[in-house]
């Protein structure tokens, strides 16, 4: 137990005073809904990370297990009465574990593959040029705008699609826009699995890089991304000199200024679900954007999950869990997808390249009928790009 | 009574426990130990030797015969959201039910489901609730506490005014005694005059005369009108204000629930809450109300509101809809721990007076409170005299603390009422049992003795564990 500093757990230490071990912060708990053990529940890493500060646990691989299986959705600190952020205790015993090598191998391999790669599928400009996932456009040189591509949304030919099609409809709409040539992982995954060193290196090197551009926003498709740039890269390196947005923000703003306008077809309603991602969401409030954007499009009648919004439940893929229960992630994504074939609702839509990818291994291992659309898709083939 | 030796586990006894269950069910690792260590708000926290989640009755006899047989401590729990240290364990074997969630039958024409127990309370009521029946308990805790643990703790929650308790609604029971045998008790039926009710001594029995491994309950149908308000009593006068409301209202319809919350607890809410979930008065009390038809529910808000307002309310807000509903639940669910954020430890009373006292018991809490120099936040399911207090506390001020606690039941006692209405006994109150029992709690050893003669089933709760 030595061999851990609990240095960041420290920092957290009010919040693991604080509990009092109520548990209702499992009554969300998408992991908790497949683990019956407590102590992969909110309350049981809480009393876990409690006991080891105390000197009164011992750090066995079972700890390692617990924190790591978990997606960091935060439905855990939207549920806590006491107002206490979960996952920040979470991250913060990450990071203490991460820091004295006892994170699990597969963390450590993933990472591994971002520091030297720059993203999470391995893929060099060269493999993504064969498997033609480099966009196929020019972009302008100066332009005030910036899409962050992110390497979820572009290396994996799933959310691509959607990322292209994104490109094309801001094209259409005449938004003179940029990419960096040479973009970075933004350090999402880093800064999830506990690594605070590889995240910081990724925001230095890509702020530098946006900002040699002169861009005053950065747009970007991936909720990781963005709350990573927007929420943690101030912490890292101070007040960013651009903006950072989400493609359903700048296309409500689109909508509001009638700069996007889905006209009528004249073809079937199609009754759809939007799931929340958690980062999007949750984590960064944005709730209203993505269900303007569904509600203007006429073909589109716009339902809801029973639990939506700040409540919604996860899709199981996020805080790294695909990588160290792969598993579990689908079984998570299969229930939350249950629930829109209980309804007879053909299409889930997310605006998530993780959840769409999630989403889509789950159906396909679960046989499920339920077809799982990225927003950015579903907008692009709308307006027939 | 004998004295009670409960005996360390070997391994060789926990290899047989991993035949029993399997590998995957048992464990012994320090992480697993610690998350069932401790409950809700009580600053204890005790290790089992070995947590064990059964999935059905035939192991959970096997694993109690062996326990028996070495005389080995057991402890069932369900979520571990009680209160007083109830669902935890001083070694031996720590009994996880939640992995037994199935609900077994649902009888939507005798209004009755059978389940098993660990069925968690609101998803037991998500499906009764598509035949459009209910389970109608309400505790604060329903998102996560397990049927096992209601009737475990003979629990109830926000709607008992009108609705009753767990014990209510068990109609009949399977329990694995403490020999490993497995008795049915009770009926599927309404009604029973055939024997001694031992449904209902398991029912409140905490764990300590065996397993609970299925339960039939009573279902009601749900009504479709409901509604909620705040009532401010803002005189320095609004306890009494507010009681005499609430004895008048009693008098002629009786309300879902009626709550109350002191002006501390309300500022604690507001500041923990970050926003205004409620007004900040000497009294607020909570309607809640149910009816089968609009008009019905429109007759109650006007005899309520009317009643109120002649005893000083000065506004009465119903919600506007069930999400205006929904945060003023929010509010009162939050109130319980809320107002112990400042400190490192808590003392909570559950005690229950004659509902003529409640005034008296409250004052004598504020007394207390200004005598002892604490802070004492007051909530409580008012119209049935049933008030939680919340002493919370640092280190050095726990004598003081247990002090006030102390004076607090006492004054219970004398005012003819009970030490714990629905949390149970638990680890705290075991000091308060004599007190409140007297002669019958001889009568309660000597049942425990006859179903559990080793006292092998959750030792050292309600009764102090009696040693060599
Ligand atoms: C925020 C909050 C508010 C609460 N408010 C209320 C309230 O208003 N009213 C109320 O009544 N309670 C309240 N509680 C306490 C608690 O939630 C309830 O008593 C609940 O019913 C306990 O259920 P559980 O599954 O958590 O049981 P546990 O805590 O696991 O167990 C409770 C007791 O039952 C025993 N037990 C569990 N399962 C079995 C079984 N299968 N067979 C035999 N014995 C068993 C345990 O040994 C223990 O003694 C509250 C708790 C919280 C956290
Ligand atoms: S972050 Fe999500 S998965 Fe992790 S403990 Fe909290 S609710 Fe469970
Ligand atoms: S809800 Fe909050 S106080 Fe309760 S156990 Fe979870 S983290 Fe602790």
């Amino acid at each position: 137990m030595s061999e851990v500093s609990f240095k960041n757990l420290i920092k957290v230490k009010e919040s693991l005073d604080t509990c009092f071990k109520c548990s209702l912060c499992k009554g969300n708990c998408p992991v908790s809904e497949q683990i019956f053990w407590a102590t992969f529940s909110p309350r049981g890493k809480m009393l876990i990370l409690r006991s080891l500060l105390r000197g009164q646990g011992t750090l066995t691989d079972r700890v390692r297990d617990s924190l790591y299986t978990c997606t960091l959705c935060g439905n855990c600190d939207n549920t806590c009465i006491a107002g206490i952020s979960v996952t920040d205790v979470l991250a913060a015993g990450r990071r203490d574990l991460y820091e004295a090598r006892k994170a699990p191998e597969s963390v450590n391999s993933l990472i591994s593959t971002i520091k030297e790669s720059g993203n999470v599928f391995d893929l060099t400009k060269e493999d993504m040029d064969i498997l033609g996932l480099n966009p196929r456009m020019k972009f302008s040189e100066n332009a005030d705008l910036l899409f962050f591509k992110g390497c979820y949304a572009t290396y994996h030919s799933i959310p691509n699609e959607s990322t292209m099609r994104s490109f094309n409809l801001l094209k259409t709409l005449n938004v003179d826009f940029t990419i960096l040539e040479a973009e970075e992982c933004c350090g999402s995954p880093a800064y999830l699995l506990g690594d605070m060193d590889t995240t910081k290196r990724f925001c230095e090197y890509n702020v530098s890089k946006i900002e040699e551009t002169g861009a005053s926003r950065v747009v970007t498709a991936c909720p990781g991304c963005y709350r990573v740039l927007k929420q943690v890269y101030p912490q890292l390196v101070g007040t960013l000199n651009f903006e950072v947005i989400h493609i359903t923000e700048l296309l409500a703003e689109y909508i509001d200024e009638d700069r996007l306008v889905f006209k009528k077809t004249g073809n079937d309603k199609l009754d759809v679900l939007y799931h929340d991602p958690c980062e999007l969401g949750r984590h960064c409030g944005v709730y209203d954007a993505p269900r303007k954007i569904l509600e203007s499009i006429p073909e589109i009648h716009l339902e809801e999950f029973d639990k939506n919004r700040d409540e919604a439940k996860c899709c199981g893929g996020g805080g790294g869990l695909t990588i160290s229960n792969p598993n579990l992630a689908n079984q998570i994504a299969q229930l939350r997808l249950q629930e829109a074939e209980e309804k007879n609702i053909p299409t889930v839509v997310t605006a998530c390249p993780a959840c769409q990818l999630n989403f889509s291994a789950s159906k396909d291992k679960y046989n499920m009928k339920v077809k799982i659309l990225d927003i950015n898709q579903l907008v692009g083939s709308v307006k027939g790009l | 009574m004998d004295v009670i030796i409960l005996s360390p586990l070997e391994n060789v006894i926990i290899e047989k426990l991993a035949e029993i269950v399997g590998e995957q069910f048992i464990s012994t690792d320090d992480a697993d130990l610690v998350s069932y260590s401790s409950d809700f708000m009580i600053d204890v926290f005790l290790k089992p030797d070995v947590v064990i989640l059964p999935e059905n009755t035939p192991q959970i006899a096997a694993i109690v015969k062996l326990a028996n047989e070495n005389s080995i401590a057991i402890t069932p729990r369900g979520a571990g959201t009680a209160t007083h240290g109830g669902s935890i364990a001083q070694g031996g074997i720590l009994l996880d039910l939640t992995r037994m969630n199935k609900i077994k039958e649902l009888d939507p024409i005798s209004m009755i489901a059978t389940v098993e127990p660990g069925v968690v309370y609101e998803d037991l009521n998500r499906i009764t609730g598509k035949s459009g029946l209910w389970f109608p308990i309400e505790p604060p805790s329903g998102a996560v506490c397990t049927a096992g643990g209601m009737v475990g703790n003979n629990a109830s929650g926000l709607m008992a005014l009108k609705y009753g308790t767990t014990k209510d609604y068990v109609l009949a029971l399977e329990v694995v005694l403490a020999d490993g045998s497995i008795i049915k008790t009770g009926k599927s039926v309404l009604k029973s005059s055939s024997g001694y009710d031992l449904v209902h001594l398991f029912v409140g029995s905490e764990g300590t005369l065996g397993i609970i491994t299925e339960i039939t309950l009573r279902l009601i149908p749900k009504p479709m009108h409901l509604s909620t308000a705040f009532a401010s009593f803002p005189s320095l006068n609004g306890l009494n204000d507010a009681m005499n409301a609430i004895y008048e209202i009693r008098r002629v319809l009786t309300p879902a629930g009626i709550e109350l919350i002191d002006l501390q607890t309300q500022k604690a809410i507001n500041e923990v809450e970050k926003e205004k979930l409620v007004p900040e008065v000497e009294i607020l009390v909570i309607f809640e109300i149910h009816e089968f038809s609009a008009a019905g529910l429109e007759d109650q808000k006007d005899l309520i509101e009317g009643v109120a307002r002649k005893h000083n309310c000065n506004e009465i807000h119903w919600a506007k809809d069930d999400e205006e509903r929904d945060r003023m639940w929010k509010a009162r669910k939050a109130a319980t721990v809320v107002s112990v954020r400042s400190r490192t430890s808590t003392l909570l009373g559950d005690l229950i007076v004659p509902i003529k006292h409640v005034p008296a018991i409250i004052r004598f809490i504020q007394e207390v409170a200004r005598e002892k120099d604490l802070l004492i936040s007051i909530v409580g399911h008012a119209a049935d005299g049933n008030i939680h207090y919340l002493i919370p506390f640092n280190q050095n001020e726990s004598k003081k603390a247990f002090d006030a606690g102390d004076a607090i039941v006492y004054k219970t006692i004398e005012l003819g009422g009970s030490i714990t209405a629905e949390h149970g006994v638990g680890l705290e109150k075991i000091k308060y049992m004599e007190l409140e029992h007297g002669e019958s709690l001889s009568l309660m050893r000597a049942i425990k003795k006859i179903l559990d003669p080793k006292g092998i089933m959750n030792p050292g709760k309600i009764f102090p564990a009696e040693k060599q």
